[in-house]
């Protein structure tokens, strides 16, 4: 990098740098904030800050043209109509936190703490997660319908925990930088994780071979060694068949195997039930090609494994992830440097985490009724591992049938029908609720359904404690810019707000921002004004501490065979399952629908549903565009730009899309982004149904067995032709 | 004075779009004008092995800029170290320097009625700072200085790995004060592979204004 020494502050002296961070995804990289007579001006990557280096996304970058968009909600706002019909009344802050309180108040003493659920989105920072974790604490109400928790970060983290005791594969720990081998597994980080992209370029540089393994040649494909292509769904089969060489070539790290994992022989059996010819017909990737991945990792030591939503969106997630975390296990790979670190914070620091798995944990009877508890226990009971999150697509369910117990109310802070599947029976569910209030920033779909709107302000009207995704043992502190924004409000004050309004008391102490803010560094001996003038503080990384502790197993080992899975009834040893609905498991309705189908690549100019509405990023990504072999296209028709239909099996429906004539899917597979809506197009639907692929999967059973998980990668479809004038 | 380089190593390069953002964001830049610009080449498949990269198309700012000589009112000129420059308040929009140039670079603003491209952030560069888009570059594929340094510094890191960075990754390097024009400046190759790509990499940058990116 060519050494930034000098801040562009060009001759006006009115114009204030605010060093803070950026939250417009979960990298939060270091932004220089150009503040003029109060209002942002210009937001720069931070030369100083050690996430990014000066860097930054287009996201991050276009966040200027967010800030003040004509489009943000606001004010608070109530509905004037009926619900749904888009018309909306400007009122004050005091009347809607008294009505929202008030009318949350009756639900709960009519129905219940049951009865009253939140859903966490890209509106709110993680501090947010805390704040209103500690509102349905007050309530002592168990419902917290986070939309992906049953397929995004959450069965990595139960997979991690259960092989582990730590979260070892999602970003933050695989010390990429000094990686001698880097395997991305069902991801692209370049397009959902930028600053774990940078550092495996990183690593890349630094000498480190790269294994992408992914049913589309993807961007980080393109830079990779070897690229394994499988079949969508197989992922299971391949680590196994990964595994089988490994293990049988013995190029495994036995002395870290004997002396720190247990279960080796049963795993060793396990893998002689996957010989490379039969993992080769399920996957379609060559014997040759699977021996070729399986000794570049395990000679190039240490190595790195990073598992993303591809190998969780389906209906083995579990186990997936878990054969796959077996690989950097057995290779030694753990808490070495270029390997995978356990993570650590500063001592003293109040992590995220700790928060949520400990301070604000309820009593087992409240845990236990929360909606999955009993089918999910790992996921959703008091013995959870990624604790207080309900299995989404079952609240759904309850809320449309009342069982067993009725949910009326909903405080939505994303855009739920465009982050769940099931799409139109998410609608129905919200239109049937006695009372939604919603907190985002701009009028989505979903915020068009509610009675009631809070709007929060971004972040560069925040200040808050932030842990970043991607950056291993780093803490930060987000520094306030700007007032906030139009009528908006901190979304925590919004909620200890309504909290207080409901007569309630929050659960602990830190019951405002600024206690919030002291609460997560006073272990440290500072305050957070103090920790405000740091910036940052990055926790010395130290190897092999499991050396003195262990692991946080129940066997102090790393646990091939899962002792804890056995005690909830699951196999203990990671298997393959064919996925529900493909070519092999349904092949009579794979005749009709002969594609398959894959679904939620991201780009990097969104994230999430959000930046539809901002020019500079939305020209790069216009439409939704299906990926299709040319040769595929051919014989249906279909030429590069044609807007197609996609059409699901089973009266789904459909959905319809450009099509994107590439050779970086198989002539069997078709791919589709998620999360698509036009704020362009009039309300209330904003287009929604359109293009937006969970209105055509479901969210119902089967589900993965362990975490819920639904099958949303490896579907059958068909697509053909938009006819002119033809509409959805 | 330092003879300062402007380099895109196209190995580096993720495709990530920071450059495209953050020169909207320096100079304000309406949609659809861009004054660098992300293409992707391929995926295609070549030897049974797919292939896929990225070009960053700008303003050259070439030796001897043929954009130049046609403006027929002289609204373009050439600073003493390079870098070239369109005067707004001289051009009159006649789009005599979209057809001269190789490169599709020079844009048209419709709002004003006039030509605009990259000007390497020269405001900056006086201010001893690197353009935007080489500032915000996550990877360092765009990378700007000294041009001997920036030579000798790459040369070293792919003698290691055992690449010759001349053929390989200096394809759009501009070069200030050069008198080459950028087409003798660039495209090699060292294998067959590497061949057939970089032809087709060597033709974006002949027809970039031709190049469509899907759904434009």
């Amino acid at each position: 990098m060519v050494v930034q020494s000098k801040i562009l502050k060009k001759e006006n002296t009115d114009i204030r740098v605010v060093k803070t961070f950026c939250d417009r995804c979960h990298c939060e990289c270091g932004v220089l904030v150009y503040v003029q007579n109060g209002k942002a001006v210009k937001i720069e990557g931070d030369p100083d800050c050690p996430i990014n280096e000066g860097s930054l996304c287009p996201k991050g970058l276009a966040a200027i043209r967010f800030v003040y968009h004509s489009d943000r909600i606001k004010c608070p706002m109530k509905r004037s109509g009926q619900r749904g019909k888009g018309k909306w009344k400007r009122i004050s802050w005091d009347e809607a936190l008294d009505t929202v309180a008030t009318r949350f108040k009756e639900i709960l003493e009519k129905y219940g703490p049951e009865s009253i659920t939140w859903s966490w989105g890209d509106a709110s920072a993680h501090c947010h997660l805390i704040t209103k974790q500690g509102w349905l604490c007050a309530m002592k109400a168990p419902n917290h319908l986070h939309s992906d928790a049953h397929y995004c970060f959450h069965p990595v983290m139960i997979a991690n925990k259960l092989t582990f005791g730590e979260v070892l594969t999602s970003e933050g720990s695989p010390d990429y930088k000094n990686s001698k081998c880097i395997m991305l597994w069902g991801g692209n980080p370049i397009m959902s994780h930028p600053v774990a992209a940078r550092n495996i370029m990183i690593g890349r540089r630094n000498g480190a071979k790269l294994i992408v393994v992914d049913p589309r040649f993807t961007e980080i494909a393109a830079k990779a060694d070897i690229f394994l292509q499988p079949r969508p769904a197989t992922d299971d089969a391949l680590a196994l068949g990964i595994l089988n060489v490994i293990i049988n070539e013995d190029l495994y790290d036995k002395e870290f195997v004997a002396r720190w994992c247990v279960g080796f022989d049963e795993l060793r059996n396990r893998v002689q039930e996957y010989p490379l010819e039969r993992v080769s017909e399920i996957t379609w990737i060559s014997k040759e090609k699977i021996i070729q991945a399986a000794k570049m990792y395990a000679t190039n030591r240490p190595g790195t494994t990073h598992t993303r939503m591809g190998t969780v969106m389906n209906t083995n997630a579990i186990q997936t992830v878990r054969a796959i975390n077996i690989i950097p296990a057995i290779c030694g790979d753990l808490d070495v440097k270029g390997g995978h670190i356990i993570p650590s914070k500063p001592p003293g620091f109040k992590g995220r985490r700790e928060i949520m798995d400990k301070d604000l944990r309820q009593s087992p009877e409240i845990e236990n009724k929360r909606i999955g508890a009993k089918e999910f226990p790992l996921l959703c009971s008091s013995d959870s591992l990624a604790h207080n999150n309900s299995h989404p697509p079952s609240v759904i369910h309850t809320m449309l049938t009342g069982k067993p117990y009725p949910i009326r109310a909903l405080w939505a802070c994303n855009n739920l029908f465009l982050a769940l599947e099931g799409a139109k029976e998410t609608k129905e569910a919200l239109m049937s609720l006695d009372f939604v209030v919603g907190s985002d920033f701009f009028m989505t779909p979903t915020m068009e359904l509610c009675d009631f709107i809070l709007p929060p302000c971004g972040y560069l009207a925040r200040e808050e404690v932030l842990e970043p995704f991607c950056t291993c043992n780093f803490i930060g502190a987000r520094r306030k810019a700007i007032e906030p924004e139009f009528d908006t409000r901190d979304e925590r004050e919004i909620t200890y707000e309504v909290i207080k309004r409901m007569g309630l008391t929050f659960p602990t102490d830190w019951d405002s921002i600024e206690k919030q803010n002291d609460m997560r560094v006073k272990g440290m001996g500072i305050t957070f004004e103090e920790f405000k003038k740091k910036g940052y503080i990055i926790e010395p990384i130290r190897y092999k501490k499991y050396e003195e502790k262990g692991f946080n197993t129940p066997s102090g080992k790393v646990e091939l065979y899962s002792s804890m899975m056995k005690r909830f009834g699951y196999d203990p040893l990671p298997y393959y399952q064919e996925s529900p609905e493909t070519p092999i498991s349904a092949p009579e309705l794979a005749q009709d629908y002969p594609l398959i189908l894959i679904t939620g690549g991201r780009h990097i100019v969104y994230f999430h549903g959000a930046n539809k509405q901002i020019p500079w990023l939305r020209e790069i990504v216009p439409y939704p565009t299906l990926q299709i072999h040319p040769d595929t296209a051919a014989e249906l028709g279909i030429k590069d730009g044609d807007w197609v239909w996609i059409e699901a099996p089973k009266g789904r429906g459909r959905v319809k899309m450009k099509a994107e004539l590439t050779e970086a899917v198989h002539p069997k597979v078709v791919h589709a982004p998620s999360h698509w809506w036009y704020p362009e197009i009039k309300g209330p639907e904003h287009g929604c149904w359109d293009s937006n692929i969970n209105a055509i999967l479901l969210n119902d059973p089967p589900y993965d067995p362990i975490c819920g998980a639904t099958p949303l990668r490896g579907n059958l479809c068909k697509v053909y032709k938009v006819r002119e004038g033809e509409n959805g | 004075m330092v003879r300062k380089s402007l380099l895109f190593d196209k190995d580096e390069c993720i495709g990530c779009f920071a450059c495209e953002v953050a020169c909207k964001q320096e100079h304000n830049i309406p949609t659809g004008e861009y004054w660098i610009r992300i293409f992707k080449v391929g995926p295609t498949s070549v030897h049974g092995k797919l292939i896929m990269h990225f070009a960053a198309i700008r303003c050259m700012h070439c030796g001897i800029p043929s954009c130049m000589k046609v403006c027929p009112v002289g609204a373009i000129s050439k600073r003493s170290d390079g870098i070239v420059l369109f005067n707004e308040e001289l051009c009159i929009g006649c789009k005599a320097c979209i057809e001269a140039c190789p490169f599709g670079a020079p844009q048209y603003n419709s709002e004003k009625d006039i030509v605009q491209a990259c000007n390497l952030c020269f405001e900056r560069v006086d201010k001893d700072l690197v353009p935007s888009c080489v500032h915000h570059c996550p990877t360092n594929a765009l990378y700007f200085g000294d041009c001997n340094i920036l030579t000798s510094k790459r040369i070293g890191k792919r003698a290691r790995e055992g690449l010759n960075l001349e053929s390989d990754c200096l394809e759009t390097r501009i070069q200030f004060n050069s008198d080459k024009l950028p087409e003798e400046i660039s495209i090699n190759s060292t294998s067959e592979d590497k061949k057939t790509h970089d032809v087709q990499l060597f033709q974006i940058l002949k027809d970039g204004s031709e190049l469509k990116r899907r759904d434009k």
